[in-house]
Protein backbone atom coordinates (compact mmCIF):
# COMPACT_ATOMS: atom_id res chain seq x y z
CA UNK A 1 0.00 0.00 0.00
CA UNK A 2 1.40 3.58 -0.94
CA UNK A 3 2.55 5.59 1.92
CA UNK A 4 4.13 9.05 2.35
CA UNK A 5 6.97 10.75 3.90
CA UNK A 6 4.79 13.05 5.73
CA UNK A 7 2.87 9.89 6.97
CA UNK A 8 5.34 8.00 8.38
CA UNK A 9 7.12 11.11 10.28
CA UNK A 10 3.85 12.01 11.81
CA UNK A 11 3.45 8.23 12.53
CA UNK A 12 6.88 8.55 14.27
CA UNK A 13 6.22 11.51 16.14
CA UNK A 14 2.70 10.08 17.38
CA UNK A 15 4.12 6.83 18.30
CA UNK A 16 6.68 8.84 20.07
CA UNK A 17 4.14 10.60 22.10
CA UNK A 18 2.35 7.05 22.80
CA UNK A 19 5.50 4.91 23.87
CA UNK A 20 5.72 3.63 27.77
CA UNK A 21 8.74 4.22 29.72
CA UNK A 22 11.39 1.15 29.51
CA UNK A 23 14.99 -0.01 28.91
CA UNK A 24 13.23 -1.38 25.10
CA UNK A 25 11.51 1.61 24.35
CA UNK A 26 14.39 3.71 24.52
CA UNK A 27 16.91 1.38 22.97
CA UNK A 28 13.92 1.40 20.54
CA UNK A 29 13.82 5.30 20.21
CA UNK A 30 17.33 5.67 20.09
CA UNK A 31 17.90 2.94 17.28
CA UNK A 32 15.01 4.78 15.10
CA UNK A 33 16.96 8.16 15.58
CA UNK A 34 19.59 6.24 13.99
CA UNK A 35 17.74 6.02 10.72
CA UNK A 36 16.76 9.71 11.25
CA UNK A 37 19.90 10.91 11.18
CA UNK A 38 20.18 8.58 7.81
CA UNK A 39 17.60 10.26 6.22
CA UNK A 40 19.09 13.68 7.52
CA UNK A 41 22.49 12.85 5.54
CA UNK A 42 20.98 11.62 2.71
CA UNK A 43 18.81 15.20 2.23
CA UNK A 44 22.27 16.56 3.17
CA UNK A 45 24.10 15.00 0.72
CA UNK A 46 21.67 15.61 -1.85
CA UNK A 47 21.79 19.48 -0.62
CA UNK A 48 19.16 21.02 1.29
CA UNK A 49 20.65 24.87 0.37
CA UNK A 50 21.70 26.39 -3.21
CA UNK A 51 24.94 27.63 -1.50
CA UNK A 52 27.37 24.88 -0.59
CA UNK A 53 28.11 24.37 2.55
CA UNK A 54 26.42 27.02 4.21
CA UNK A 55 24.48 27.05 7.45
CA UNK A 56 21.39 24.90 6.58
CA UNK A 57 23.92 22.17 5.10
CA UNK A 58 26.12 22.98 8.60
CA UNK A 59 23.29 22.16 10.43
CA UNK A 60 21.87 19.18 8.88
CA UNK A 61 25.02 17.64 8.85
CA UNK A 62 25.99 18.25 11.90
CA UNK A 63 22.13 16.69 13.52
CA UNK A 64 23.14 14.03 11.18
CA UNK A 65 26.13 12.95 12.53
CA UNK A 66 24.63 13.36 16.49
CA UNK A 67 21.81 10.90 15.92
CA UNK A 68 24.33 8.57 14.14
CA UNK A 69 26.41 8.52 16.89
CA UNK A 70 23.83 7.74 19.61
CA UNK A 71 22.42 5.02 18.08
CA UNK A 72 26.03 3.79 17.86
CA UNK A 73 25.36 3.94 21.56
CA UNK A 74 22.35 2.14 21.79
CA UNK A 75 21.72 -1.68 22.01
CA UNK A 76 19.84 -3.23 19.31
CA UNK A 77 16.87 -3.47 18.91
CA UNK A 78 14.30 -3.10 16.55
CA UNK A 79 10.42 -2.16 17.81
CA UNK A 80 7.92 0.31 16.13
CA UNK A 81 9.90 3.49 16.36
CA UNK A 82 12.39 1.69 14.34
CA UNK A 83 10.39 0.33 11.75
CA UNK A 84 8.32 3.85 10.73
CA UNK A 85 11.93 5.21 11.30
CA UNK A 86 13.47 2.69 9.13
CA UNK A 87 10.88 3.57 6.46
CA UNK A 88 11.18 7.35 6.61
CA UNK A 89 14.84 7.23 5.92
CA UNK A 90 13.85 4.85 2.93
CA UNK A 91 11.79 6.79 1.57
CA UNK A 92 13.77 9.76 1.52
CA UNK A 93 16.13 7.57 -0.61
CA UNK A 94 13.47 6.52 -2.51
CA UNK A 95 11.94 10.20 -3.36
CA UNK A 96 15.31 11.89 -4.36
CA UNK A 97 14.29 11.83 -8.00
CA UNK A 98 11.12 13.64 -6.93
CA UNK A 99 12.95 16.58 -4.64
CA UNK A 100 14.91 20.21 -5.43
CA UNK A 101 16.72 21.66 -2.90
CA UNK A 102 13.73 23.30 -1.57
CA UNK A 103 11.78 20.60 -1.06
CA UNK A 104 15.16 18.69 0.79
CA UNK A 105 14.95 21.70 3.15
CA UNK A 106 11.43 21.16 3.77
CA UNK A 107 11.81 17.49 4.21
CA UNK A 108 14.42 18.06 6.45
CA UNK A 109 13.11 20.81 8.99
CA UNK A 110 10.05 17.96 9.44
CA UNK A 111 12.55 15.38 9.76
CA UNK A 112 14.27 17.47 12.40
CA UNK A 113 10.88 18.44 14.19
CA UNK A 114 10.47 14.41 14.82
CA UNK A 115 14.50 14.57 17.01
CA UNK A 116 12.58 15.82 19.97
CA UNK A 117 9.67 13.65 21.25
CA UNK A 118 12.32 10.80 20.50
CA UNK A 119 15.28 12.87 22.44
CA UNK A 120 12.55 12.84 25.09
CA UNK A 121 11.89 8.92 25.14
CA UNK A 122 15.37 8.53 25.80
CA UNK A 123 16.15 11.08 28.29
CA UNK A 124 13.44 9.54 30.48
CA UNK A 125 16.09 7.24 32.30
CA UNK A 126 19.63 7.56 30.67
CA UNK A 127 22.63 7.60 32.71
CA UNK A 128 25.36 9.90 32.43
CA UNK A 129 27.99 8.98 29.88
CA UNK A 130 28.92 9.41 26.59
CA UNK A 131 25.21 8.64 25.37
CA UNK A 132 24.02 11.11 27.58
CA UNK A 133 26.18 13.67 26.12
CA UNK A 134 25.66 12.71 22.79
CA UNK A 135 21.79 12.99 23.64
CA UNK A 136 22.70 16.47 24.57
CA UNK A 137 24.07 17.44 21.30
CA UNK A 138 21.15 15.74 19.40
CA UNK A 139 18.53 17.84 21.02
CA UNK A 140 20.76 21.33 20.69
CA UNK A 141 21.64 20.35 17.17
CA UNK A 142 17.46 19.68 16.30
CA UNK A 143 16.98 22.82 18.18
CA UNK A 144 19.63 24.91 15.65
CA UNK A 145 18.26 23.07 12.85
CA UNK A 146 14.62 24.65 13.67
CA UNK A 147 15.67 27.64 14.50
CA UNK A 148 17.40 28.16 10.71
CA UNK A 149 13.93 26.79 9.71
CA UNK A 150 12.36 29.52 11.27
CA UNK A 151 14.36 32.17 9.67
CA UNK A 152 14.33 30.32 6.21
CA UNK A 153 10.91 28.58 6.18
CA UNK A 154 9.43 26.47 3.37
CA UNK A 155 6.33 27.08 1.15
CA UNK A 156 3.71 24.97 0.58
CA UNK A 157 4.83 24.27 -2.85
CA UNK A 158 8.59 22.66 -1.29
CA UNK A 159 6.48 20.95 1.55
CA UNK A 160 4.14 18.97 -0.59
CA UNK A 161 6.95 16.47 -1.28
CA UNK A 162 5.89 15.42 2.05
CA UNK A 163 2.81 13.90 1.02
CA UNK A 164 4.05 12.07 -2.46
CA UNK A 165 2.67 8.67 -2.51
CA UNK A 166 5.62 6.03 -2.44
CA UNK A 167 4.14 2.64 -3.84
CA UNK A 168 4.38 -0.66 -1.87
CA UNK A 169 5.80 -3.53 -2.92
CA UNK A 170 4.79 -5.31 -5.93
CA UNK A 171 4.36 -8.51 -4.18
CA UNK A 172 1.72 -6.92 -1.89
CA UNK A 173 -0.16 -4.74 -4.66
CA UNK A 174 -4.20 -5.19 -3.50
CA UNK A 175 -6.70 -5.53 -6.23
CA UNK A 176 -9.06 -3.25 -4.08
CA UNK A 177 -9.73 -0.03 -6.39
CA UNK A 178 -9.12 1.98 -3.27
CA UNK A 179 -5.45 1.06 -2.52
CA UNK A 180 -4.63 0.75 -6.55
CA UNK A 181 -4.94 4.40 -7.19
CA UNK A 182 -2.60 5.90 -4.69
CA UNK A 183 -0.26 3.16 -5.32
CA UNK A 184 -0.56 3.40 -9.17
CA UNK A 185 -0.35 7.21 -8.65
CA UNK A 186 3.12 7.60 -6.89
CA UNK A 187 4.34 4.26 -9.49
CA UNK A 188 3.48 7.05 -12.08
CA UNK A 189 5.18 10.09 -10.09
CA UNK A 190 8.34 8.43 -9.82
CA UNK A 191 8.71 6.96 -13.57
CA UNK A 192 8.77 10.40 -14.71
CA UNK A 193 11.07 12.04 -12.24
CA UNK A 194 13.99 11.15 -13.41
CA UNK A 195 15.33 13.54 -16.49
CA UNK A 196 18.26 11.52 -17.36
CA UNK A 197 16.28 8.23 -18.27
CA UNK A 198 12.94 9.60 -19.64
CA UNK A 199 10.02 7.05 -20.43
CA UNK A 200 9.45 6.22 -23.66
CA UNK A 201 6.64 7.65 -26.74
CA UNK A 202 4.49 4.67 -25.68
CA UNK A 203 4.68 4.42 -21.99
CA UNK A 204 3.81 8.65 -22.11
CA UNK A 205 0.82 8.09 -23.79
CA UNK A 206 0.16 4.95 -21.33
CA UNK A 207 0.50 7.43 -18.53
CA UNK A 208 -1.56 9.86 -20.15
CA UNK A 209 -4.23 7.45 -20.50
CA UNK A 210 -4.14 6.81 -16.75
CA UNK A 211 -4.34 10.68 -15.99
CA UNK A 212 -7.06 11.26 -18.35
CA UNK A 213 -9.08 8.11 -16.64
CA UNK A 214 -8.09 9.55 -13.14
CA UNK A 215 -9.43 12.92 -13.64
CA UNK A 216 -12.12 12.12 -15.69
CA UNK A 217 -13.26 10.66 -12.53
CA UNK A 218 -11.80 13.14 -9.98
CA UNK A 219 -14.47 15.57 -12.33
CA UNK A 220 -17.87 13.33 -11.32
CA UNK A 221 -16.86 14.10 -7.68
CA UNK A 222 -18.10 17.08 -5.69
CA UNK A 223 -20.83 19.24 -5.95
CA UNK A 224 -19.98 21.09 -9.21
CA UNK A 225 -19.94 18.22 -11.85
CA UNK A 226 -22.42 19.59 -13.58
CA UNK A 227 -20.26 23.22 -14.34
CA UNK A 228 -16.98 21.29 -15.19
CA UNK A 229 -19.28 18.79 -17.84
CA UNK A 230 -19.72 22.24 -19.60
CA UNK A 231 -16.16 23.42 -19.80
CA UNK A 232 -13.39 21.79 -21.74
CA UNK A 233 -12.05 19.37 -18.35
CA UNK A 234 -8.49 18.29 -17.42
CA UNK A 235 -9.33 14.81 -18.99
CA UNK A 236 -10.30 16.39 -21.97
CA UNK A 237 -6.47 17.91 -21.72
CA UNK A 238 -4.79 14.68 -21.32
CA UNK A 239 -6.31 13.68 -24.45
CA UNK A 240 -5.04 16.07 -26.06
CA UNK A 241 -1.94 15.61 -24.85
CA UNK A 242 -2.35 12.06 -26.46
CA UNK A 243 -3.19 13.23 -29.36
CA UNK A 244 0.00 15.87 -29.40
CA UNK A 245 2.15 13.04 -28.91
CA UNK A 246 1.29 11.08 -31.93
CA UNK A 247 3.36 12.12 -34.97
CA UNK A 248 6.58 11.47 -32.81
CA UNK A 249 8.18 7.99 -32.53
CA UNK A 250 10.87 6.61 -30.85
CA UNK A 251 10.60 3.28 -31.90
CA UNK A 252 8.87 1.81 -28.47
CA UNK A 253 5.29 1.87 -30.36
CA UNK A 254 5.89 -1.83 -31.20
CA UNK A 255 4.98 -4.90 -29.15
CA UNK A 256 6.66 -5.31 -25.73
CA UNK A 257 7.38 -8.67 -23.79
CA UNK A 258 6.81 -7.28 -20.53
CA UNK A 259 4.64 -4.14 -19.66
CA UNK A 260 7.47 -1.24 -17.89
CA UNK A 261 6.11 -1.14 -13.90
CA UNK A 262 5.05 2.39 -14.63
CA UNK A 263 2.43 1.26 -17.64
CA UNK A 264 1.53 -1.55 -15.72
CA UNK A 265 0.41 0.88 -13.22
CA UNK A 266 -1.23 2.64 -15.67
CA UNK A 267 -3.01 -0.15 -16.77
CA UNK A 268 -4.23 -1.55 -13.01
CA UNK A 269 -5.49 2.45 -12.44
CA UNK A 270 -7.11 2.89 -15.60
CA UNK A 271 -8.75 -0.60 -15.57
CA UNK A 272 -10.14 -0.18 -11.56
CA UNK A 273 -11.47 2.79 -12.49
CA UNK A 274 -13.54 1.32 -15.44
CA UNK A 275 -14.68 -1.70 -13.71
CA UNK A 276 -15.64 0.94 -10.41
CA UNK A 277 -18.28 2.28 -12.73
CA UNK A 278 -19.16 6.30 -14.26
CA UNK A 279 -21.55 7.10 -11.10
CA UNK A 280 -19.21 8.10 -7.93
CA UNK A 281 -22.46 7.58 -5.73
CA UNK A 282 -22.19 3.77 -6.48
CA UNK A 283 -18.21 3.44 -5.10
CA UNK A 284 -16.90 3.14 -1.77
CA UNK A 285 -16.29 5.73 0.41
CA UNK A 286 -12.17 5.04 0.16
CA UNK A 287 -12.97 4.94 -3.42
CA UNK A 288 -14.01 8.43 -3.26
CA UNK A 289 -11.15 9.80 -0.82
CA UNK A 290 -8.34 7.79 -3.00
CA UNK A 291 -9.88 9.53 -6.32
CA UNK A 292 -9.44 13.02 -4.79
CA UNK A 293 -6.18 12.01 -3.08
CA UNK A 294 -5.00 10.56 -6.39
CA UNK A 295 -5.82 14.08 -8.57
CA UNK A 296 -3.85 16.45 -6.15
CA UNK A 297 -0.74 14.60 -7.94
CA UNK A 298 -1.78 14.93 -10.84
CA UNK A 299 0.00 18.31 -11.43
CA UNK A 300 2.89 17.69 -10.07
CA UNK A 301 2.84 14.31 -12.62
CA UNK A 302 2.38 16.99 -15.41
CA UNK A 303 5.15 19.46 -14.19
CA UNK A 304 7.38 16.17 -14.21
CA UNK A 305 6.13 15.12 -18.06
CA UNK A 306 6.81 18.70 -19.04
CA UNK A 307 10.09 20.09 -17.76
CA UNK A 308 11.87 16.38 -17.64
CA UNK A 309 10.76 14.29 -20.28
CA UNK A 310 9.70 16.63 -22.86
CA UNK A 311 12.74 18.66 -22.26
CA UNK A 312 15.33 15.64 -22.18
CA UNK A 313 13.24 14.49 -25.53
CA UNK A 314 13.96 17.89 -26.85
CA UNK A 315 17.73 18.05 -25.73
CA UNK A 316 18.85 14.66 -27.04
CA UNK A 317 16.70 14.61 -30.31
CA UNK A 318 15.74 11.08 -29.09
CA UNK A 319 11.91 11.68 -31.14
CA UNK A 320 11.85 11.27 -34.85
CA UNK A 321 8.53 12.29 -37.08
CA UNK A 322 7.04 13.23 -40.48
CA UNK A 323 7.95 17.18 -41.09
CA UNK A 324 4.82 17.80 -42.27
CA UNK A 325 2.72 16.90 -39.15
CA UNK A 326 4.99 19.42 -37.04
CA UNK A 327 4.92 22.69 -36.44
CA UNK A 328 5.67 24.47 -40.30
CA UNK A 329 9.04 26.03 -40.57
CA UNK A 330 11.46 27.42 -43.00
CA UNK A 331 13.90 25.36 -42.67
CA UNK A 332 12.07 21.76 -42.77
CA UNK A 333 10.41 23.00 -46.13
CA UNK A 334 12.38 20.25 -48.50
CA UNK A 335 11.49 17.44 -46.09
CA UNK A 336 7.99 19.06 -45.40
CA UNK A 337 7.83 18.25 -49.75
CA UNK A 338 8.83 14.71 -49.43
CA UNK A 339 6.09 14.08 -47.48
CA UNK A 340 5.87 10.70 -45.57
CA UNK A 341 8.68 9.36 -47.22
CA UNK A 342 11.84 8.10 -45.54
CA UNK A 343 13.49 11.84 -46.58
CA UNK A 344 10.28 13.54 -44.75
CA UNK A 345 11.73 12.07 -41.56
CA UNK A 346 13.48 14.77 -38.91
CA UNK A 347 14.77 14.69 -35.75
CA UNK A 348 12.43 16.58 -33.44
CA UNK A 349 13.48 19.47 -31.55
CA UNK A 350 12.39 22.14 -28.72
CA UNK A 351 10.56 24.05 -31.55
CA UNK A 352 9.11 20.56 -32.45
CA UNK A 353 7.92 19.42 -29.73
CA UNK A 354 6.01 22.68 -28.96
CA UNK A 355 2.47 21.17 -29.23
CA UNK A 356 3.49 18.95 -27.05
CA UNK A 357 4.68 21.07 -24.59
CA UNK A 358 1.55 22.65 -24.65
CA UNK A 359 -0.74 20.16 -24.38
CA UNK A 360 1.09 19.11 -20.91
CA UNK A 361 1.01 22.76 -19.77
CA UNK A 362 -3.08 22.85 -20.63
CA UNK A 363 -3.18 19.81 -18.73
CA UNK A 364 -1.16 20.63 -15.82
CA UNK A 365 -3.46 24.42 -15.34
CA UNK A 366 -6.42 22.28 -15.52
CA UNK A 367 -5.62 19.19 -13.15
CA UNK A 368 -5.35 22.15 -10.78
CA UNK A 369 -8.22 22.86 -11.34
CA UNK A 370 -9.98 19.42 -11.18
CA UNK A 371 -7.84 18.86 -8.12
CA UNK A 372 -9.42 21.51 -5.91
CA UNK A 373 -13.24 20.62 -7.33
CA UNK A 374 -12.67 17.21 -6.21
CA UNK A 375 -11.40 17.90 -2.48
CA UNK A 376 -14.59 18.51 -0.48
CA UNK A 377 -14.82 19.65 3.06
CA UNK A 378 -15.67 15.74 3.72
CA UNK A 379 -12.95 14.27 1.47
CA UNK A 380 -10.41 16.89 2.66
CA UNK A 381 -11.28 15.66 6.76
CA UNK A 382 -10.60 11.89 5.63
CA UNK A 383 -7.35 10.47 7.11
CA UNK A 384 -3.90 10.11 4.60
CA UNK A 385 -6.22 13.38 2.36
CA UNK A 386 -2.87 14.81 1.01
CA UNK A 387 -3.22 18.18 3.06
CA UNK A 388 -0.41 19.61 1.72
CA UNK A 389 -0.55 18.65 -1.73
CA UNK A 390 -4.04 20.47 -2.32
CA UNK A 391 -2.75 23.67 -0.07
CA UNK A 392 0.52 24.05 -2.65
CA UNK A 393 -2.34 23.44 -5.24
CA UNK A 394 -4.43 26.35 -3.93
CA UNK A 395 -1.33 28.61 -3.54
CA UNK A 396 -0.91 28.44 -7.60
CA UNK A 397 -4.86 28.66 -8.35
CA UNK A 398 -4.87 31.68 -5.92
CA UNK A 399 -2.32 33.46 -7.97
CA UNK A 400 -3.62 36.51 -9.67
CA UNK A 401 -2.58 35.39 -13.30
CA UNK A 402 -4.07 31.73 -12.79
CA UNK A 403 -7.43 32.51 -14.02
CA UNK A 404 -6.62 34.01 -17.08
CA UNK A 405 -3.98 30.82 -17.56
CA UNK A 406 -6.71 28.53 -16.91
CA UNK A 407 -9.09 30.28 -19.72
CA UNK A 408 -6.46 30.01 -21.78
CA UNK A 409 -5.60 26.98 -21.09
CA UNK A 410 -9.48 25.38 -21.44
CA UNK A 411 -9.51 27.73 -25.10
CA UNK A 412 -6.38 25.69 -26.00
CA UNK A 413 -7.08 21.60 -25.05
CA UNK A 414 -10.41 22.71 -26.39
CA UNK A 415 -9.18 23.94 -29.96
CA UNK A 416 -6.91 20.96 -29.91
CA UNK A 417 -9.46 18.30 -30.10
CA UNK A 418 -11.54 20.34 -32.43
CA UNK A 419 -8.91 20.06 -34.70
CA UNK A 420 -8.31 16.22 -34.32
CA UNK A 421 -11.91 15.74 -34.87
CA UNK A 422 -11.97 17.93 -37.93
CA UNK A 423 -9.11 15.77 -39.11
CA UNK A 424 -9.76 12.21 -37.57
CA UNK A 425 -7.43 9.46 -37.48
CA UNK A 426 -3.66 9.46 -38.32
CA UNK A 427 -2.55 11.12 -41.23
CA UNK A 428 -0.11 7.88 -42.39
CA UNK A 429 -0.24 4.88 -42.25
CA UNK A 430 1.76 3.27 -38.93
CA UNK B 1 16.52 29.34 38.64
CA UNK B 2 17.99 32.77 37.55
CA UNK B 3 16.52 35.68 35.95
CA UNK B 4 18.08 34.02 32.76
CA UNK B 5 16.94 30.78 32.15
CA UNK B 6 13.44 31.32 33.47
CA UNK B 7 12.00 32.92 30.50
CA UNK B 8 11.27 35.88 31.82
CA UNK B 9 13.53 38.43 30.68
CA UNK B 10 12.52 41.19 29.46
CA UNK B 11 14.42 41.27 25.86
CA UNK B 12 12.80 37.92 25.48
CA UNK B 13 9.25 38.64 26.88
CA UNK B 14 9.23 41.36 24.38
CA UNK B 15 10.33 39.34 21.57
CA UNK B 16 7.30 36.66 23.04
CA UNK B 17 4.83 38.89 23.41
CA UNK B 18 5.56 40.35 19.28
CA UNK B 19 5.46 37.45 18.14
CA UNK B 20 2.06 36.37 19.61
CA UNK B 21 0.91 39.24 18.47
CA UNK B 22 1.52 38.37 15.02
CA UNK B 23 0.24 34.64 15.22
CA UNK B 24 -2.63 35.86 16.55
CA UNK B 25 -2.90 38.71 13.96
CA UNK B 26 -2.69 35.93 11.53
CA UNK B 27 -5.37 33.58 13.15
CA UNK B 28 -7.71 36.19 12.90
CA UNK B 29 -6.97 37.24 8.87
CA UNK B 30 -10.11 36.54 6.33
CA UNK B 31 -7.52 34.66 4.41
CA UNK B 32 -6.27 32.32 6.37
CA UNK B 33 -7.35 28.79 6.41
CA UNK B 34 -8.77 26.77 9.08
CA UNK B 35 -5.98 25.17 9.66
CA UNK B 36 -3.47 27.34 9.75
CA UNK B 37 -5.66 29.53 12.12
CA UNK B 38 -5.94 26.58 14.54
CA UNK B 39 -2.29 26.44 14.35
CA UNK B 40 -1.57 30.24 15.01
CA UNK B 41 -4.05 30.24 17.35
CA UNK B 42 -2.30 27.33 19.18
CA UNK B 43 1.49 29.54 18.47
CA UNK B 44 0.11 32.28 19.63
CA UNK B 45 -1.11 30.88 23.13
CA UNK B 46 1.43 28.92 23.73
CA UNK B 47 3.82 31.94 23.71
CA UNK B 48 1.99 33.02 26.83
CA UNK B 49 0.85 36.71 25.14
CA UNK B 50 -0.12 39.29 27.97
CA UNK B 51 -3.66 40.08 28.27
CA UNK B 52 -4.65 42.35 26.04
CA UNK B 53 -6.10 43.20 22.31
CA UNK B 54 -3.79 42.61 19.43
CA UNK B 55 -3.15 45.85 17.50
CA UNK B 56 -5.13 46.15 14.35
CA UNK B 57 -2.48 47.90 12.21
CA UNK B 58 -1.78 44.11 10.78
CA UNK B 59 -4.69 43.17 9.98
CA UNK B 60 -4.21 44.10 6.10
CA UNK B 61 -0.74 41.89 5.84
CA UNK B 62 -0.67 38.55 4.04
CA UNK B 63 -0.90 36.30 6.86
CA UNK B 64 1.46 34.16 5.17
CA UNK B 65 4.05 37.47 5.69
CA UNK B 66 2.74 37.46 9.22
CA UNK B 67 3.52 34.13 10.07
CA UNK B 68 7.02 34.42 8.17
CA UNK B 69 7.51 37.28 10.62
CA UNK B 70 6.44 35.57 13.86
CA UNK B 71 8.58 32.70 12.99
CA UNK B 72 11.73 35.47 12.21
CA UNK B 73 11.21 36.77 15.37
CA UNK B 74 11.46 33.73 17.20
CA UNK B 75 14.39 32.38 15.09
CA UNK B 76 16.26 35.85 15.70
CA UNK B 77 16.24 34.60 19.67
CA UNK B 78 19.55 33.15 21.00
CA UNK B 79 19.86 29.33 20.96
CA UNK B 80 18.98 28.59 24.32
CA UNK B 81 15.71 30.75 24.36
CA UNK B 82 14.53 29.30 20.75
CA UNK B 83 15.35 25.79 22.96
CA UNK B 84 12.66 26.48 25.69
CA UNK B 85 9.66 24.37 24.71
CA UNK B 86 7.04 27.00 24.16
CA UNK B 87 8.86 28.60 21.99
CA UNK B 88 9.92 25.59 19.98
CA UNK B 89 6.04 24.33 19.99
CA UNK B 90 5.51 28.20 18.68
CA UNK B 91 7.45 27.90 15.70
CA UNK B 92 6.80 24.11 14.96
CA UNK B 93 2.84 25.50 14.85
CA UNK B 94 4.06 27.80 12.72
CA UNK B 95 5.67 25.96 10.20
CA UNK B 96 2.36 24.02 10.33
CA UNK B 97 0.65 26.89 9.69
CA UNK B 98 2.71 28.07 6.57
CA UNK B 99 1.95 24.08 5.14
CA UNK B 100 -1.75 24.44 5.42
CA UNK B 101 -4.10 25.59 3.25
CA UNK B 102 -5.29 29.43 3.14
Amino acid sequence: MATSLGQLLDALVDSAHSVDDGPAVRADAATALGHVGRALAHLRRDGVSPIAGDQREQRVAALATACTELAARAPATESTLTRVAAAAADTVGVLHAQTTVASRWAAATTVAETVTPLAEVIARGLPAGPAAEWLAEVRHQAVLVQQTAALQPSTRTDAAILDRPVPGLAADRSVDPATVVPDAVGVLLRATARGSDPPSVAEVSAYAIAAQTLSSAAERLGSAGATAAEQTRASDAWRAVRVALRPYEDGSRRPHAHAPSGVAAAGRLHAVLREAGSDPATWTASLRASVAAGAQHLPTFANQLLYRTVRHWADTGTLIGYARDMPPRDERVAAYLRGYQLGGLVRADAVDLQPVAGALHNARLLSLAVADHAADPGVRATAGFPQRAWAANRALLDDPQTPVALSEARQQAHQQLQATRARPGPSRAR
Amino acid sequence: MSSTDNGHRPDLLTARAEAAALFAAAARNEKTGPTAQLHCLTAATTLAPPPGPVPATTDSTDPDRLIEQALRVLGNLPAHDFAHPDVLSAAQHGHRALRAPR
